[in-house]
């Protein structure tokens, strides 16, 4: 099918609406004058200053650690739930339990943040790595639970039976037959959650404590002290990295189980 | 002592009774199928004795020991599932290996076992293929030998043969049964296909809405059903309630169109049956007289090469026949419409419960 005008200006429209800022942002990150909105010519020299920027790289590694501990949590409970949910068509609660995993999803993070304040401040916790993480956990759980189990959903309980039927327990049959059908859907669902946990701001300013200031919430800090060609760059590594993330992650959604 | 015994074993999932008290027996080596159509029961009473689901009332016993609460992966029963669920991730070989390695036999013997069970389905070269890779009939294949290669005690098939084409399925059935000789394990096959069922079982249980009708040979089943839904599930078969004219003890003298002969019946109402090739179409006007022969006329004509068959009306009733094309051009000379002489033997009429 040939598309019509109409068509083709509406998609030129449509996607420059939506990385045309972004593509400012790429194109600034390499300008060489101090001035964000007046291109000076090429350079690198932003990237440079980013290497040399002690607390935004502390922040870098802050967040990539906390990213890394709670996709891998998230990865293995809603890998879990979401079996919960397939294998036990009927238990008692399974509505409230399936209604509550899934809630995060729609949930506005600024009361997922309030409420995992809340609960820190009352058991005492001091703020830091930990909390934010599993703030973290706690929100990414419903997605790599939804990822995983749409693969689930498809997958063929003949498998699992037949490696019963073989005279492997139930942990074995999971280990060595189910799990690697799956693992695709994991291994998705966790780099999901590990980008959900790098670009959150909301819930990592709510939950974060001294010492445990994620990249998010230090390029925030910058910013309100105006924005620097060297933020651009800083966001252009975030937005490279992103995308890398996420075009794995769909490759690993197509393909088939092998 | 028979290798498995099911003793009054019925299933329910929700309001739906799957399985209804069915008892039976398979013996050492024997080939037995459970025949009916979709939704009969046939393929839940297999799972049971494969470990998934237990029966709601009665016991399923091997070789004397009740099986209840015995898991899937301690039953020496294994299965070839409907669709193969060969392993996608592991290749040919892994997959045959698979319930060996469970099972922590030694390196060396599971690279024999292996190599001997695919040696056994002709599909040697294959071990490193992935099952993607294979067509229908080399996974069935596949499938085949991971289900022998633990040596069970017993083997149940699931429709093996409902996802091949029509050639491949009659080859395979002749395999499958010299398979089983070799092997001398008894199999267990569920299957909606009475030709299947005919050509491999030595015996055969008929199931219907979750209950068995009727358990025996094949030959057993086709030429004395014991109800009229076994005549019909069974092959063809013309089947009439008769008038009962008169009865002295189990002798009763029915008629049905024109025709009066003697039949042993039990007490009680009953319906007859007639296998269309029992019917012959004869050629010239005498016949033996302890034929009963009819006046008829064709209705319809199914040319089929080996045989014709007829839809005939002899007075008011219709009837189908069966006519063996022995010799050239027979079913050339008759046409639609035509007045013929069919005759048929009271001694092949077989009295079914209604």
């Amino acid at each position: 099918m040939r598309m019509s005008r109409f068509n083709i200006v509406s998609l030129v429209f449509g996607i420059a609406f939506l990385y045309l800022p972004i593509l400012l942002v790429v194109i600034y990150s390499f300008n060489a004058s101090k001035l964000v909105t007046v291109w000076g010519g090429f350079s690198g020299q932003w990237y440079r200053a980013l290497l040399s920027n002690k607390p935004l790289l502390d922040a870098a590694w802050v967040s990539f650690r906390i990213a890394l501990v709670s996709a891998t949590g998230a990865a293995i409970l809603g890998t879990l739930a979401a079996l919960a949910l397939r294998r036990y068509r009927r238990f008692r609660g399974r509505g409230l339990f399936a209604f509550m995993l899934y809630a995060p999803l729609v949930l506005p993070e600024i009361m997922t943040g309030l409420s995992l304040l809340l609960l820190f401040v009352a058991l005492g916790w001091d703020r830091g790595f930990w909390t934010v993480t599993l703030a973290h956990m706690a929100f990414t759980i419903a997605f790599v639970a939804l990822v995983v189990d749409a693969r689930l959903a498809d997958l063929d309980p003949s498998y699992e039976e037949a490696a019963r039927d073989l005279g492997a327990t139930p942990l074995s049959a999971f280990m060595r037959v189910t799990l690697p059908m799956i693992a695709p859907a994991i291994i998705a669902g966790f780099l999901l959650a590990f980008t959900l946990s790098l670009d959150d701001l909301v819930i990592a300013s709510f939950t974060s404590g001294p010492g445990a200031t994620t990249l998010p919430m230090r390029l925030y800090g910058q910013m309100r002290l105006g924005v620097t060609p060297e933020i651009n760059a800083a966001s252009t590594v975030m937005i490279v990295s992103v995308t890398l993330i996420v075009i794995i992650v769909s490759w690993l959604s197509k393909r088939r189980p092998a | 002592m028979p290798l498995v015994s099911i003793e009054h074993v019925s299933k329910s999932f929700g309001t739906v009774r799957a399985v209804d008290d069915v008892s039976l027996t398979i013996g050492e080596g024997e080939f037995f199928a459970l025949l009916g159509p979709s939704g009969c029961g046939k393929t839940t009473l297999m799972r049971m004795i494969a470990g998934f689901g237990a029966p709601d009332q009665g016991r399923i016993l091997l070789q004397g020991r009740d099986l209840a609460g015995v898991p899937p992966h301690n039953r020496p029963v294994n299965m070839m599932f409907q669709s193969y669920a060969l392993f996608p991730h592991l290749n040919v070989f892994d997959n045959v290996a698979f319930g060996l390695r469970e099972e922590g036999v030694a390196k060396a013997d599971i690279f024999a076992r292996v190599e001997e069970a695919l040696r056994l389905v002709q599909m040697q070269g294959f071990a490193r293929r992935k099952p993607d890779a294979l067509s229908g009939g080399q996974k069935q294949r596949v499938a085949l030998a991971r289900a022998v290669v633990k040596r069970p005690k017993l083997l149940l098939l699931d429709e093996p043969l409902a996802a091949l084409d029509r050639r491949l399925r009659e080859e395979t059935q002749e395999e499958l049964k010299r398979l089983q000789q070799t092997l001398g394990i008894a199999f267990l096959v569920v299957t909606h296909d009475q030709d299947e069922a005919m050509m491999m079982a030595d015996r055969i249980a008929v199931m219907e809405k979750g209950c068995v009708l009727q358990i025996g040979a094949p030959a057993t089943l086709y030429e004395e059903p014991k109800s009229r839904a076994v005549a019909k599930f069974i092959g063809d078969a013309n089947v009439f309630d008769p008038e009962i004219r008169a009865r002295i003890d189990d002798r009763a003298l029915v008629h049905i169109g024109v025709a009066n002969f003697e039949v042993t019946a039990p007490p009680g109402a009953f319906a007859l049956g007639l296998r269309p090739e029992k019917i012959r179409v004869l050629e010239q006007e005498r016949a033996d007289p302890d034929l009963i022969t009819l006046d008829a006329t064709i209705d319809h004509i199914l040319y089929r090469g080996d045989v014709t068959d007829l839809r005939v009306i002899t007075n008011g009733l219709p009837l189908r026949v069966s006519m063996l094309n022995a010799t050239r051009h027979k079913a050339l000379r008759l046409s639609r419409g035509d007045a013929i002489r069919i005759a048929f033997d009271p001694a092949d009429v077989m009295v079914l419960s209604v």
